[in-house]
């Protein structure tokens, strides 16, 4: 228990900083931080629509920092997730639209096409670490933008519509079904895509705690010398991390653009979840509970930011704000240590000074 | 439509969109040589062509907007020093970190100042070929400094090995202190060059993904300020062609202006396997230094 509650500290006192940092911003700006975190949480939580809403927002959030997660485990930093994540969306967005088969085939089969789009994202800078040991950090990012121009292309392109706003909509057998009737909370749009999510939080975590394969990936992770010393290839599991963490964040663009968009829109730019998956997966602890409970957080963030503008007039950029300040924080240990030994110190000072 | 003028447009336009490549990337081989990786140049730059025009706005005077420009992109680059020098955070993700703070708080500021999500109003601006000047210049000069004097001998003495220069009495923090601050300044020069040079105004994530291309442009280039220039260069030209191909290809042929968007990034991929000669990073970059280390 002590051990758990030592492993949450760092994660809980970021975020706790994070918001007292912005709190401080929307007062400069002239409004109430009280009004303004009132109906962010209002918004992320308060009526069981909200909360579909935040679960909604979640989904492409836990793939994306469970695919982070993955790869970390495995020593290696996946800041590809943009491009996987659209060249997943792009390819079960094709599935979607050019399959024809009933709901029990077509929409596994787009899942399958989702992940394998963004497992090939992922492979080839996993092919150029392993084969060439070029970092992978340099070519995700190559690769996200040579992936957001070729989705362009092909949005723009091949796959455009008549109606110009980019590819044609996802065939009702592809389209993600609701998990709640729309007679119970009115306008939800929350679909199978969170349980599915769940599904792979729990997949994850087995497959790296309780799986031969997982465990030499770890391995690689920990220590490649004493790994490849014991038999373990490094290259092989420097590719397989890197695919399978770009087939997660290829699902988490497959739901994105089938379930709450419902086509790929022809003005692309990056979603930003992959970006905000590596948030996720830092404040999770690179554990796929602790990604999924991250997740829900900035899926409320997000949910609720909507809601904070017009209500509080605070701009919804702060949650952006917000997120990159927890990142900061938590990749810093030390820097919250001396906050919080500041702050401390300041009590004991003025302590003093009353005695 | 004479090939003169298409010839001079068509140099026209690489400069133009060389510049703020060139002078990032200038930001990214000196911060690379000390041995701190700035992924956060896109920030930088970001924050950079938004102070620009705060600054300009305000004071009416495009040169002082130029210098709140610099003073943006290096507030946030003292914020990644910080993270990965004294917390020794791991420096890529502090660099992703400044990126999606550099995003959220122009986009904040935009609402906040200016009533606007998307647009800044017009302000003065610096003729483009003062900017461009200086950044066929300043590698030159940025080539002496690190290769020809004592403070730039240091300075890659500490990106190669720290352990080494401060055994021989550099002060390693300072060093690196001092060229992650330059980057930063750098960048936000280039992303001030975009919004009250280019263009005259500042518009929502107007970067663009320009700091990557720097980026990928202090690799393309080894790792060295005359490189970083002729890789500016070289990516202002992919860049320029997609304007000017159209009139010059044959009736019906057609190269979709993404695969230009592409090149940059794909050519980078290619050097890095070697095709183009080996691009070797300096030994120690990225990696944090820690006195009580024994390495």
């Amino acid at each position: 228990m002590k051990k758990i509650a030592k492993e949450i500290l760092l994660p809980i006192s970021s975020i706790f900083l994070a918001f007292l940092v912005g709190a401080v911003i929307i007062k400069v700006s002239g409004r109430s931080p009280f009004l303004a975190y009132q109906s962010l949480l209002m918004g992320g939580f308060g009526s069981l629509g909200n909360l579909a809403q935040t679960c909604l927002f979640s989904i492409p959030l836990i793939f994306t920092g469970l695919s982070v997660a993955l790869a970390y485990k495995c020593g290696l930093f996946n800041i590809g997730g943009e491009g996987q994540f659209l060249l997943g969306g792009l390819f079960a967005m094709a599935a979607a639209i050019y399959i024809h088969a009933p709901f029990i085939i077509h929409f596994p089969l787009c899942l399958l096409c989702g992940f394998a789009g963004g497992a090939v994202a992922g492979a080839i800078p996993g092919w150029l670490k392993a084969r060439y040991g070029i970092h992978e950090v340099i070519n995700t990012i190559m690769l996200n933008w040579i992936c957001l121009n070729f989705v362009t292309y092909i949005v723009n392109g091949p796959m455009r519509s008549h109606s110009g706003l980019g590819t044609p909509e996802p065939l009702k057998t592809a389209v993600p079904p609701l998990i709640i009737p729309d007679s119970l909370i009115p306008g939800n749009q929350l679909n199978i895509g969170f349980i599915i999510a769940i599904i792979f939080v729990l997949l994850v975590g087995f497959y790296l705690s309780r799986t031969v394969q997982g465990y030499e990936l770890k391995a690689v992770g920990l220590n490649p010398m004493a790994a490849e010393y014991g038999g373990i290839s490094i290259s092989k599991n420097i590719f397989l991390a890197l695919c399978l963490a770009g087939g997660l964040s290829g699902l988490g663009g497959t739901f994105y653009y089938l379930g709450d968009l419902g086509r790929i829109p022809s003005t692309l730019s990056f979603p930003g979840y992959g970006f905000e998956g590596i948030a996720v997966a830092l404040v999770g602890k690179l554990d796929p509970l602790g990604v999924f409970l991250a997740s829900l957080l900035f899926g409320a963030l997000e949910s609720g930011g909507i809601f904070m503008q017009l209500n509080a007039n605070v701009p919804k950029d702060l949650v952006t704000i917000i997120q990159g300040l927890v990142i900061i924080f938590v990749i810093a240990p030390g820097l919250v240590q001396s906050v919080f030994n500041w702050y401390r110190g300041k009590k004991e000072r003025e302590g003093f000074e009353y005695s | 439509m004479n090939i003169l003028s298409v010839g001079r447009d068509f140099i026209a336009t690489t400069f133009r969109l060389s510049t703020p490549i060139i002078f990032a990337a200038l930001g990214g081989v000196i911060s690379e040589r000390s041995g701190v990786v700035n992924i956060g140049l896109e920030g930088m730059m970001l924050l950079g062509a938004f102070g620009a025009t705060v600054g300009t706005y305000y004071t009416h005077n495009p040169f002082i907007g130029l210098l709140t420009g610099a003073l943006a992109g290096g507030l946030a680059a003292a914020l990644h020093a910080l993270l990965s020098i004294h917390f020794k955070a791991d420096q890529i993700v502090s660099g992703v970190a400044i990126n999606m703070l550099a995003l959220g708080a122009t986009n904040y500021l935009l609402l906040l100042l200016f009533q606007t999500a998307g647009n800044s109003p017009a302000v003065l601006t610096i003729p483009w070929k003062i900017f461009a000047a200086s950044a066929l210049i300043l590698p030159f000069v940025l080539h002496y400094f690190l290769y020809r004097t004592p403070v730039g001998l240091r300075i890659r003495a500490v990106g190669e090995h720290p352990k080494a220069a401060d055994t021989a009495g550099i002060n390693v923090f300072f060093v690196r202190y001092c060229c992650v601050i330059i980057s930063g300044i750098l960048a936000g020069i280039g992303g001030a060059y975009l919004s009250i040079s280019l263009l005259n105004r500042f518009t929502r994530d107007m970067s663009a993904g320009t700091g990557f291309i720097a980026l990928a442009a202090v690799i393309f280039g080894k790792w060295t300020p005359i490189g970083a220039l002729g890789a500016g260069l070289f990516f202002g030209l992919a860049y320029a062609l997609q304007f000017i191909l159209p009139g010059i290809l044959p009736h019906g042929m057609k190269i979709p202006p993404e695969f230009f968007n592409s090149l940059p990034y794909l050519l980078t991929m290619i050097v890095l396997v070697g095709a183009i000669g080996k691009a070797i990073p300096p030994a120690s970059d990225g990696i944090p230094y820690d006195p009580k280390e024994s390495r």
